[in-house]
């Protein structure tokens, strides 16, 4: 289930730093107009690291139609909180939420329960499980929302969500071609051909190369499940 | 101008703190699920130059019996989500989100804090909490909730740590996001001493306020802090009306919103057993409430569903008394008279401030900020501009490189 996209159309900022972080979030909304489709946010770096998450929200309230990727340390997460945060951004965002796994210490069989966890959680309320009775004063329907029950190897999660799926249901993650296991889990494999670094003295460059997208959705916007 | 600058949160919860709220809207999924509902709240907040809106925590979805809970499941987003995203649709607004000290990493909240501070420059609070609730527990991989104490043992060495990675990390806009601390109890009042720059308290009566302030400020003394380092804003839910009648019939409409089969759930999730399957006409099933899975003492005392005349009521009845039954203070009148209880409470020393709990946001947040913040305003009780940039500049708090540290 994994999409490859192809030519350069995801943004990688070599140069996000918390001194940055300003003249970013202008080039986020000019990228947004020029109808780039999905922007990396965020960064682990242990001396000036960036909240991915935190970032794409903002992004997302200044922007249209970009998608926001962020970026995820699977060391220093829960699974709920990840799921929740994931589902708050792609609600506010209209459905242009995704996310990647950040970190080089990570223990893979772990991260890959993680997306598993995650996974479920995100889709732990049926699409039309929100009914506003207001007659009965139900606004959710008992049996459209299900516990996960989930009992692994690292983690052990009763579920539901407390918030409703999001309007991309399972939240695309993104993966790097170089990087490991999580590979395989993956709704999108980013590599060099597809993947454009750039600083910010870069960016007046690519005004003459704007991708042509199309599609409802992120996944749809770029390439699609294949 | 009176040097007395009231402080005034809006605690922001689903559609009003009422949890019948949501009946009210047209469009009460849509409402919980987009950005411009919560944008336009934070709007009349900031137009009424308000110093925060706060954001609660919720880490599980209430269930019955391992089924969901449709009367009372109400989506609850991620507060350090929500908060960057309406940060970019504000201007001077401080935003200040829960964040359990018990089932999130100290590094994660540190990042997550440092970054939103310096996306909204400097306008963040963070309410640091130990969770209460048990049923989080099952969702963060714990057989167990810890217990009080080890939370707040806990807590101590959390909120160290976060402190610790602010430090270490290139300047943050208001030297660090504020620190806010809700817990009463006395392992939370010693917590609060060494580390709440806000507290938000429950104070219903005027007296014991005063005392417990007092209480606290000598407290932060006694461990090397300047009292004036503290501000505590018990909550509030304000029902306005132009007359005293127009704010008892709000008040009266409001109560209408709680639908039987939410306070059936609530009774179920206090107790542990389905309210649902006894009829409301009969008396409550005193026997069985006895042997409850959840039965507690205090506020949980099954004695005290019994009248004081030692009736049992029936159950539509004592549904419809626990209706107007309110865990924080509350208020219905006119704005001159809203007015009139935060002079006091600010003069006598019961509060720095109040934390704002609508019923029903969508009336009385506008209403709040048209109708009582002029008044408050011509007394010289609140600014009429923002005279700082920053969460801690609104507050008139120092930066923490400027205190005296332990």
């Amino acid at each position: 289930m994994t999409a490859r996209i192809v030519g350069p159309t995801v943004i990688a900022p070599k140069d996000l730093t918390s001194a940055t972080l300003p003249q970013w979030i202008e080039a986020t909304v000019r990228l947004d107009e020029a109808g780039w489709p999905l922007l990396l946010v965020g960064n682990c770096d242990p001396k000036d690291p960036l909240d991915g998450l935190a970032m794409a929200a903002f992004c997302a309230a200044r922007t249209r139609q970009i998608g926001l990727c962020a970026a995820v340390d699977p060391l220093t997460v829960e699974p709920f909180t990840l799921a929740r945060g994931l589902a708050t951004l792609d609600h506010m965002s209209g459905g242009r939420a995704a996310w990647r796994l950040v970190g080089s210490e990570a223990d893979p069989k772990r991260s890959c329960e993680l997306v598993e966890v995650v996974r479920k959680l995100l889709t732990s309320w049926a699409p039309d499980a929100l009914i506003e009775n207001v007659d009965d004063g139900m606004l959710s329907h008992a049996d459209r929302v299900h516990p996960i029950a989930h009992e692994g190897a690292y983690f052990a999660v009763e579920g539901p969500l407390n918030v409703p799926r999001p309007p991309q249901g399972r939240v695309p993650l993104v993966a790097l071609s170089n990087e490991s296991a999580v590979n395989s889990l993956a709704e999108l494999l980013l590599n060099d051909e597809t993947m454009l670094h750039v600083s910010l003295e870069d960016l007046a460059a690519l005004s003459d190369m704007t991708p042509t997208v199309t599609g409802e959705t992120l996944i749809e916007r770029l390439g699609g499940l294949q | 101008m009176s040097a007395r600058n009231i402080a005034l949160g809006l605690f922001v919860l689903g559609h009003g703190h009422n949890v019948g709220s949501w009946r009210s809207s047209p469009s009460p999924a849509r409402d919980l699920l987009t950005l411009d509902y919560y944008r336009d709240l934070a709007r009349h907040a900031e137009r009424g130059r308000l110093d925060m809106v706060f954001f609660a925590e919720i880490l599980y979805s209430y269930e019955l019996a391992g089924r969901h809970e449709g009367a009372l499941a109400f989506p609850t987003l991620d507060p350090f989500v929500l908060i960057p995203a309406l940060s970019a649709v504000t201007e001077a607004i401080g935003f200040t989100g829960t964040y359990s000290t018990t089932y999130t990493d100290a590094c994660a909240t540190a990042i997550k804090l440092a970054t939103i501070d310096r996306l909204n420059g400097g306008r963040t609070g963070w309410n640091i909490v130990t969770t209460g609730a048990d049923r989080a527990a099952a969702n963060f991989s714990v057989r167990e909730h810890p217990d009080k104490e080890e939370r707040y043992l806990r807590a101590g060495d959390y909120v160290d740590k976060v402190r610790a990675l602010w430090q270490a990390l290139p300047p943050l806009p208001q030297g660090e996001p504020v620190r806010v601390q809700a817990g009463m109890s006395p392992t939370g009042k010693t917590f609060a001493a060494k580390v709440a720059e806000v507290m938000f308290t429950i104070a219903k009566e005027k007296a014991a306020a005063v005392t417990f302030r007092k209480e606290l400020r000598q407290a932060l003394s006694e461990v090397g802090r300047d009292p004036e380092e503290l501000r505590i804003m018990p909550g509030i839910a304000p029902i306005l009306g132009g007359t005293e009648q127009e704010a008892r019939a709000n008040e009266e409409r409001y109560l209408e919103l709680l639908h039987p089969n939410t306070q059936l759930a609530m009774l179920s999730d206090q107790f542990g057993i389905d309210f649902s399957r006894y009829r409301l006409e009969d008396p409550l099933p005193m026997d069985d409430i006895r042997q409850a899975p959840k039965v507690l003492s205090g506020a949980r005392d099954p004695a005290r569903l019994i009248g004081p005349d030692g009736e049992v009521p029936t159950l539509g009845d004592y549904l419809r008394r626990q209706a107007k039954v309110r865990a924080h203070n509350s208020f219905v009148g006119t704005p001159e008279q809203l007015a009139d209880l935060f002079d006091e409470w600010s003069e006598t020393g019961a509060c720095d401030g109040f934390n704002l709990m609508f019923p029903l946001q969508s009336e009385g947040v506008p209403a709040f900020v048209d109708e009582v913040v002029p008044i408050l305003r011509k007394r010289g009780l609140v600014r009429s501009d923002y005279q700082s940039t920053t969460l801690r500049g609104h507050l008139g708090l120092r930066e923490p490189k400027d205190t005296v540290t332990r």
